[in-house]
C-alpha cells in the first residue's frame, strides 16, 4: 500500500507554541480524520502541506514528491480547503473559478456548475454576500471539481447542517472509490469521524497521539473504572491519565489487555475520541 | 505565469479597468496643465508605481493570497506573474498618461520634449526606483507597512526643508545636485547612447535586486 | 405554564425566501435546541425575536413581553450571544466590560467577577488577542452578567472542539438550573443537543416540521435497515424519507412497532439521532 500522503518528523515552532515531530501517513484509498483541541496545530499541519508556511525540520511528500522541491507538482494534485475561505470579495464566484481553473488539467466545468447547483449557490453572487457555510461550500466545489488525487479539507464540515455534512461526507467515501485517490480532513465533530474515517489521527498540544486505523482506536482505548487500587504507583504505568470523580477512580488505558490483567474486577468501557481528549487535556477549558 | 497574470486580471478587472485607465487619464490631464518638466519622471513615476502595489493591497485586504499560493505555483513564479503585471500596467498607465498630456487642446508641454528619449528614460528609471524600493516592503510589511514607510520619508522631506538653513542651503542644494551632474559626467564621458545603455543596464539591475529581496521576502511570509 | 418565549404564526419574506406561519413556545427554566438545515430561517427567527429585522406578520411575546411594544424592556432581559461574537477588538476584555455593562439597568458586577474567574477569562488581555473559545466565553459571561431571563445563543458551539463545547454546555445547564432562566439555542452540532436541550424545535424550508420535548422526539423515531421490500407501495405510509444504499435500504419511520410487526426480523429498527431525522426528513427521497 503506498502513501498519498507521508509526514515525518514536521517541525514548527511558533511563540507558546510547537509541532513536536509530527508523523503520520495517510495511505492511498483512504480516509483520514485529523482531531484535537482547538490549537493543538491541526491548521498548522494542514499549512505546512500546501507551504503556506515554512517547516522548520521534517518532510512533506505527496504521492513520494517532496511538498517544498516539487511544489508545483505536489500541489496540482491537491485539492485544497482553507479553514476559513477568504478570496477577493467583489468579483463573482463565477470570476474566481474560472481564474483557479486553467491551473488544473483535469479540471471539469461541469461538474463545477453542477456541484454549485447541488450546492444551492449561484455563480453570478459576489463572494462577500456568502455566509460562513455557503463559503465552505463554495470552496469545496473548487476543490473537488479538478479531480484532486488527495483532498486536504481544514474542517470542512464547520458551519454546515448535519444533512450537508452527511451528504459531504458520502461524497468522500466516494472519492476513494478510486483507490489511488485520499482524503486528509481535520474536524471537531467526532460523528463526522465515525461515519467515514479509516484513520484517525488526534493531535494534542503539538504532538501526534496516535494515528491508527479507526478500528483499532475503538477497540485499544478504554476507561477504567475502579477503586483506589488503581491508584497504585507500580500500576501507573498503564495508563495514559487518571483522574478521581464522585463516583471512584478512572483511568485511560491504551494497553486494555494489560489492564485487565491488573484490574480483572475494574469496569473497562470504550473510551470515545472526546474521553481521551478530555483525560489528556483536561484544563483545555480554562486555558 | 500568464496564469498567474490572467487570474490577478480576471479577480481584479473592475480594479484594472477603473483605476488603470480613469486615473492615467485624470493624470495626463492634470499633467498637460502644468509645464515643470521634472514633475512628470519625479512626481508622475510615482503616482504610476503605486498602483499595482494598490491592487496587491486589496489581496491583503481581502487575506485572499492563501488561495493564491494553495494553487500549483512556487511563490518565484507568483512573485515573477506579479513583477510582470506591475510592470505591464504601469508602462501602460504611463503611456496613456503622458499621450494625454501632450494632446489635450492647451497642454503647456511639448511632445517633442515629453517623449524625448531622455525624457522617457528618466520615468522609468524613477518608476523602477520607487516600485522597486516599494515592492519588497510591501511584501514584509503589506500595504500598512508600506504607507508607514512613504510618510516617513515625507516627514524626514519636511525636516530637511525645515531644518535647511541650520545645514546651510548650499549643502543640500549640493547633495542634489550630484544626480544629474552625475548623470551629465558620464554621459560626457561614455557618450550619450552608452550613458542611456548603462543606466538601462543598472536599472535592470536594480529591478533584479528589487526581486531578489522581494522573494527572499515571499519566501518567509505565513499565510 | 409561564412562557419565556411565545412565538405565534409568525410570517416573514425576503427575494425568494419564506417564513410561514411559525409558532412554537419554550416554557420557563428551560432549554430549547433550533434546528435545521443552512438557509431553514433559524437567523431569521432569532434576528426577529430581538427585532433586528421587521416581521411581515405574527406575534412574539418574550418574557411576557410584546417584543415591539416593550422593545426597551425585552432588550435588557435578553441576552444574546452570537456565533462569532464582536466587542471592540483593540479593548482589553476589563474595558470592554467597562463600556457595555452601563448600557443594563441589572448589571451585577459581582456575578461578572465570579464568571470571569470560573471561566478564567484573561481580562488584561485584548479581545482580537483571543482564541474562539475564550471569545465565546467572554460573550456568554456578558450575556449572563446581565441578568438577562431568556438567553438566544445563536451557534455558540460551531468550531469549537468536543471538551470545550461539552464544558461549555455543562456550565450553561448548571447555570440554567440555579437560576430559573431559558436558554433558545442554535446548532448544527445536534449531538451537543442531545445532551443537554430539554426541547427541539426543527424547521425546514421556512415552517416548523415539530416543537417538542426531547426525549418525545427521541423515543418517536428510529431507523429501520432492511431489503428493498421496505419499499413497497404498502408500506410506504410507515416512512417518513429514505436511502436507497449499496447494502440495503434504511428508513426513517415513527411506527417501530408497527415496522416490527410487518417485518419481524428482516427489518433492524434502531433509535434515530436528531442527525438522522434531520437527514432523512430533509433528504429522505421525497416522502416528506
Amino acid at each position: 500500500m503506498s502513501a498519498a500522503l507521508e509526514i515525518t518528523g514536521l517541525r514548527k515552532a511558533y511563540k507558546g507554541f510547537a509541532l513536536k515531530d509530527v508523523s503520520f501517513t495517510v495511505p492511498e484509498g483512504s480516509i483520514m480524520g485529523l482531531v484535537g483541541p482547538n490549537g493543538a496545530g491541526k491548521t498548522t499541519i494542514i499549512k505546512l502541506i500546501l507551504n503556506l508556511v515554512r517547516r522548520q525540520a521534517g518532510s512533506v511528500k505527496v504521492f513520494g514528491l517532496d511538498n517544498l522541491a516539487d511544489e508545483k507538482a505536489a500541489k496540482s494534485r491537491i485539492g485544497f480547503v482553507h479553514e476559513t475561505p477568504a478570496l477577493v470579495e467583489d468579483v463573482p464566484l463565477k470570476s474566481i473559478a474560472s481564474a483557479a481553473a486553467p491551473f488544473y488539467p483535469k479540471w471539469d466545468q461541469r461538474l463545477f456548475l453542477s456541484l454549485m447547483d447541488e450546492f444551492g449557490l449561484n455563480p453570478g453572487q459576489k463572494f462577500k454576500t456568502l455566509s460562513h457555510g455557503m463559503k465552505m461550500k463554495f470552496s469545496l466545489a473548487l476543490a473537488l471539481c479538478h479531480d484532486a488525487d488527495l483532498l486536504v479539507l481544514d474542517e470542512p464540515t464547520s458551519g454546515l447542517d448535519p444533512v450537508f455534512r452527511r451528504e459531504l461526507l458520502e461524497r468522500l467515501s466516494g472519492v476513494i472509490q478510486d483507490v489511488r485517490k485520499a482524503v486528509l480532513f481535520s474536524t471537531h465533530i467526532t460523528s463526522d469521524l465515525e461515519r467515514t474515517a479509516d484513520y484517525i489521527t488526534l493531535v494534542l498540544d503539538g504532538a501526534v497521539v496516535f494515528s491508527s486505523p479507526r478500528d483499532d482506536v475503538r477497540d485499544g482505548w478504554a476507561v477504567v473504572k475502579g477503586g483506589p487500587e488503581i491508584l497504585d504507583p507500580s500500576r501507573r504505568p498503564l495508563f495514559r491519565a487518571v483522574r478521581e470523580s464522585p463516583y471512584g477512580i478512572e483511568a485511560l488505558t491504551s494497553d486494555v489487555p494489560s489492564a485487565r490483567m491488573a484490574f480483572p474486577s475494574a469496569v473497562f468501557d470504550r473510551a470515545s475520541i472526546e474521553d481521551i481528549m478530555i483525560f489528556l487535556n483536561p484544563g483545555a477549558f480554562h486555558d | 505565469m500568464i496564469k498567474l497574470i490572467r487570474k490577478d486580471l480576471i479577480l481584479h478587472k473592475k480594479f484594472v479597468l477603473g483605476v488603470g485607465i480613469l486615473y492615467p487619464l485624470y493624470l495626463g490631464f492634470m499633467g498637460s496643465r502644468v509645464d515643470n518638466l521634472a514633475m512628470l519622471p519625479v512626481l508622475g513615476g510615482f503616482l504610476y508605481a503605486i498602483v499595482p502595489l494598490i491592487l496587491f493591497g486589496r489581496e491583503d485586504k481581502f487575506k485572499s493570497e492563501a488561495f493564491g499560493l494553495s494553487l500549483p505555483v512556487t511563490r518565484r513564479e507568483y512573485l515573477r506573474a506579479r513583477f510582470l503585471l506591475s510592470w505591464g500596467l504601469m508602462f501602460l498607465m504611463y503611456a496613456m498618461g503622458s499621450l494625454l498630456m501632450v494632446a489635450v487642446p492647451g497642454a503647456r508641454l511639448a511632445a517633442a520634449t515629453v517623449f524625448s528619449p531622455k525624457m522617457i528614460l528618466l520615468s522609468l528609471a524613477f518608476m523602477a526606483v520607487y516600485f522597486g524600493f516599494l515592492m519588497p516592503l510591501f511584501i514584509r510589511f503589506g500595504q500598512v507597512g508600506m504607507l508607514v514607510f512613504i510618510v516617513a520619508l515625507q516627514l524626514i522631506g519636511v525636516l530637511l526643508m525645515v531644518f535647511r538653513s541650520a545645514v546651510g542651503v548650499t549643502t543640500v542644494k549640493k547633495l542634489f545636485r550630484l544626480i544629474p551632474d552625475g548623470v551629465a559626467a558620464v554621459q560626457s564621458s561614455l557618450g550619450a547612447v552608452p550613458a542611456f545603455l548603462a543606466l538601462l543596464a543598472l536599472l535592470a539591475l536594480l529591478t533584479y535586486a528589487s526581486f531578489e529581496l522581494s522573494a527572499a521576502f515571499l519566501r518567509r511570509k505565513e499565510f | 405554564m409561564e412562557y419565556a418565549l411565545e412565538i405565534r404564526n409568525l410570517s416573514k419574506s425576503y427575494g425568494d425566501f419564506r417564513l410561514k406561519d411559525v409558532s412554537f413556545s419554550l416554557p420557563r427554566g428551560y432549554i430549547m435546541g433550533l434546528i435545521g438545515p443552512n438557509g431553514a430561517g433559524k437567523t431569521t427567527i432569532i434576528k426577529l425575536v430581538l427585532n433586528l429585522i421587521r416581521r411581515d406578520g405574527g406575534e412574539i411575546r418574550a418574557l411576557g413581553f410584546d417584543n415591539l411594544a416593550d422593545e426597551v424592556e425585552i432588550k435588557s432581559r435578553i441576552g444574546f450571544v452570537h456565533d462569532t461574537p464582536f466587542f471592540y477588538e483593540h479593548l482589553t476584555l476589563a474595558n470592554v466590560r467597562k463600556t457595555v455593562a452601563p448600557f443594563y439597568r441589572d448589571w451585577d458586577d459581582a456575578l461578572f467577577r465570579r464568571l470571569a474567574d470560573e471561566f478564567r477569562l484573561p481580562l488584561g488581555k485584548r479581545f482580537k488577542k483571543l482564541s474562539r473559545g475564550t471569545k465565546m466565553k467572554f460573550a456568554l459571561a456578558v450575556a449572563l452578567s446581565h441578568k438577562a431571563d431568556l438567553l438566544i445563543l445563536d451557534e455558540p458551539t460551531s468550531g469549537l472542539d468536543p471538551v470545550f463545547r461539552r464544558e461549555l454546555l455543562q456550565k450553561l445547564s448548571a447555570f440554567i438550573q440555579d437560576e430559573g432562566k431559558s436558554v433558545l439555542f442554535s446548532t448544527h452540532i445536534t449531538s451537543d443537543l442531545e445532551r443537554i436541550a430539554d426541547f427541539i424545535t426543527f424547521i425546514r424550508g421556512g415552517e416548523i416540521v415539530f416543537s417538542s420535548p426531547r426525549d418525545q422526539i427521541l423515543g418517536a423515531w428510529a431507523v429501520v435497515k432492511g431489503g428493498p421490500e421496505l419499499l413497497a407501495a404498502e408500506h410506504r405510509a410507515l416512512f417518513k424519507g429514505h436511502r436507497q444504499g449499496a447494502y440495503g435500504v434504511q428508513a426513517l419511520t415513527a411506527a417501530a412497532g408497527e415496522v416490527h410487526r410487518r417485518f419481524g426480523r428482516d427489518a433492524v429498527v434502531e433509535t434515530a439521532t436528531l442527525e438522522e431525522i434531520m437527514f432523512y426528513m430533509t433528504k429522505g427521497n421525497g416522502h416528506a
